[in-house]
């Protein structure tokens, strides 16, 4: 295990692991949001236009 | 959908304070082994993703009900996000330990199939204009991708490989308590972020597909204005004069 014995290093792998996941999910969602918010944006003003 | 989402910011924020603070560090790989918190947990997120898709596709294959096609679409999305951090986060783990990013054994090489497959899936989704055709391909798709993860599960024990056999799923578990039950809450905080996440990603799918219908319902008429008489009075069920 060679960079595993060297405490900052291994740190940084953790930190840099934990990072990516964190901004992987809370991006997706954070993107997931935004597109649904303006889904609905647009069935509200097809619906009134059907009216 | 509110309650869901608070259920899943709590049971995240426990998860985060038990991996940082309640489980033990390990005594060979130090912290870094920490990553398997989030490494196993998320890779767990991909199966039950893609077998979300197996299910759902032979369902609407079966029934031919777009409200299935919809669950699908979702769950392989979620699944290819949670696939890719699998990814990128074993690397990050394998440099320290295995001194490579990288290396062609069969549960890495299996993963990266399986990576391959269901962004096939999504690329066939994209490309192909007929909505009916799209959703009966990527079914098959969906169904026939599937077989890999057993691959993927069984892979550690078929070939010879430099990633560890199951620690935990065992009759003799080879990890303390502790690491087993912040283990655990990992599994059940990274499963109710899958179920919300698929909740709002197929309410986006349904709410996209009556977009759609009501797009159609609008440009019907106005293309009914813009053709010839002859059509007009055709598609008004009226005999040609």
């Amino acid at each position: 295990m060679p960079e595993a014995s060297d405490a900052f290093a291994s740190i940084g792998y953790l930190v840099a692991a934990a990072a990516v996941t964190i901004v992987g999910l809370a991006g997706y969602a954070v993107f997931l949001a935004q597109r649904l918010r303006q889904a609905r944006a647009r069935n509200t003003l097809l619906h009134r236009n059907q009216r | 959908m509110r309650a869901l989402v608070v259920t899943t910011g709590l049971a995240a924020a426990v998860d985060l304070a038990m991996i940082v603070s309640y489980a033990p560090t390990d005594r060979v790989q130090g912290v870094v082994q920490r990553i398997f918190y989030f490494h196993v947990p998320m890779a767990w997120v991909a199966y039950l993703a893609f077998g979300v898709v197996l299910v759902a596709s032979v369902v609407y294959l079966w029934k031919r009900d777009t409200r299935w096609d919809a669950v699908a679409r979702a769950s392989v999305e979620i699944g290819v996000l949670f696939t890719t951090l699998v990814l990128i986060t074993g690397s990050l783990w394998g440099k320290p330990i295995w001194n490579t990013w990288w290396t062609w054994d069969g549960r890495l090489t299996s993963t990266l199939v399986l990576w391959f497959i269901y962004v096939g899936y999504l690329m066939l989704r994209a490309y192909t204009p007929d909505p009916e055709r799209a959703a009966r391909l990527s079914a098959v798709l969906g169904i026939v991708g599937f077989v890999d993860i057993p691959i993927i599960h069984f892979s550690v024990q078929w070939w010879r490989t430099l990633h560890p056999e199951p620690v935990i799923v065992r009759s003799d578990p080879q990890a303390p308590p502790e690491m087993i039950l912040t283990l655990l809450v990992s599994l059940v905080a990274m499963t109710l972020l899958f179920t919300t996440l698929l909740v709002y990603r197929t309410t986006l799918e349904r709410t996209r597909d009556e977009n759609r219908e009501l797009e159609q319902r609008e440009t019907a008429p106005a293309a009914l204005d813009a053709a010839p008489a002859s059509v007009q009075t055709a598609a008004a069920g009226q005999p040609h004069a």
